[in-house]
């Protein structure tokens, strides 16, 4: 193929390129021969005005005044959230965009725990019960270790296996319960973005006590976050992870997508 | 927009406020759905705010880039309901659809700016309209339509750039 047939060729996909009609991998061959091609580069120049007129051609309709509130109420509540985040990640040591929970979820430590609990079914997860939650079709388990296995000074390090519960879906989850030294946080890869508006929530759950609120946070772009919870956490002990409004709640709101029993 | 990517709530709400009409307009024009529209529109601007407006003069107006972010989130919003059958795609229905009452006085300019641009759409042979319009506000790909259509991919292609050179025809006439 000479080099004029060549161009050819790309010159006939220029209008599905400008107007995203070509797949993935299509596209990003076109980009690549557009990248050193000056000639479709000007022809692309010249039909974009035109290309910039199918979005003006609908026809204008006034967007309800309850969609600019709601989007600057998750504005703001963003805002929230990565200000206090980079400050509890900062406090903690830990990486992630994670934000302790407030002085707001604090009271949820007042609320009996049944009717913190309505609609919940979370099993705790006995020690022996753990191996088999590993080989469940939803279990996302690690090994377990006494320690970093290391020798000497080293610190003590305790790992506990993470069980993504039935309303995680089939999301490939990763997720583990890490103490170091007694701080304890929470390593999550693989969970899919909270819902528009919405966050993550860490909480504590102790046997016969209330559900302690813990940490509110959100994913890194690839899905990841490192959270770190703040209270001390003794055998028996649950660390449970919802869907929670933007800010994070009081309460749980929605049923636990990961489990841990430490 | 440098004051969107310092993350000044205020310069997005003027951003929503200059922009949020033409981005719901198009928004609903893809999604076919008030309340899906809304959500398009707000994750759009949502996005633009977390991304710091990465906005880059060099490649177009405010405006487009604006557009293009909503036009990205409704059809990935579209492929996320991906049941959808290509044949139940309405390429006309959309604009008959909307609700009288959302027709404002404030939309009236802009209005007679599409009305304008939907003439030269409207003088395109229908084969061309079609197929701009399945690409543009329905994200399907000139595979997808060459197939829903039953024609040669070629000819999709030829359709599209026949529209496109006759609309750019048409500005520099109005012009």
């Amino acid at each position: 193929m000479n080099v004029a047939d060549e161009h050819s060729r790309w010159n006939e996909d220029l209008a599905a390129f400008a107007v995203g009609a070509l797949d993935s991998e299509e596209t990003v061959a076109f980009a690549d021969h557009l990248a050193h091609c000056d000639q479709c580069r000007g022809e692309l120049h010249r039909l974009a005005p035109a290309v910039e007129l199918l979005p003006a051609s609908v026809e204008q309709l006034a967007p309800p005044p309850a969609l600019k509130s709601r989007l600057l109420e998750a504005i703001a509540a963003d805002q929230e959230t990565n200000v206090s985040g980079a400050a509890a990640a900062g406090q903690a040591g830990v990486g992630g965009r994670v934000r302790r929970a407030g002085a707001a979820t604090s009271r949820a430590a007042r609320v009996p725990l049944r009717e913190r609990l309505r609609g919940w079914h979370v099993p705790a997860l006995p020690a022996a019960l753990a191996a088999a939650a590993l080989a469940a079709a939803f279990a996302i388990g690690f090994a377990v270790r006494g320690d970093d296995g290391g020798g000497g000074t080293a610190v003590p390090r305790t790992t506990v296996p993470v069980v993504a519960t039935a309303a995680a879906g089939r999301a490939p989850v990763r997720a583990q319960l890490i103490s170091d030294a007694g701080n304890w946080h929470l390593d999550v890869t693989r969970l899919p973005r909270a819902g528009f508006g919405r966050v993550y929530q860490a909480w504590v759950m102790r046997r016969g006590r209330d559900v302690e609120p813990s940490t509110v946070f959100v994913l890194a772009r690839d899905g990841s976050s490192t959270v770190a919870i703040p209270q001390s956490l003794a055998q028996g002990d649950q660390v449970l992870v919802t869907e929670e409004p933007a800010g994070g709640s009081a309460a749980p709101t929605t049923r636990p997508l990961l489990s841990a029993t430490v | 927009m440098t004051l969107v990517e310092g993350g000044e709530a205020r310069a997005l709400e003027v951003l929503y406020d200059r922009h949020g009409g033409a981005a719901y307009s198009l928004a609903h024009r893809i999604m076919g759905d008030r309340q899906a529209a809304e959500d398009v529109t707000q994750e759009a601007f949502v996005s633009i705010w977390r991304s710091g407006g990465r906005y880059d003069a060099m490649r177009g107006s405010v405006r487009s880039w604006v557009l293009a972010i909503v036009r990205n989130r409704g059809i990935d919003a579209l492929r996320r309901a991906s049941s959808r059958s290509s044949l139940d795609y309405d390429d006309d229905g959309a604009l008959e659809a909307q609700p009288a009452e959302e027709r404002t006085d404030s939309s009236v300019l802009r209005n007679e700016r599409a009305r304008v641009v939907r003439g030269a759409m409207a003088e395109l042979p229908r084969d061309q309209s079609q197929a701009l319009g399945l690409a543009y506000f329905g994200g399907f790909t000139h595979r997808e339509i060459a197939d829903m259509l039953d024609v040669p991919l070629g000819t999709i292609k030829g359709r599209m750039r026949l529209g496109l050179e006759k609309m750019r025809t048409s500005m520099d006439e109005a012009i």
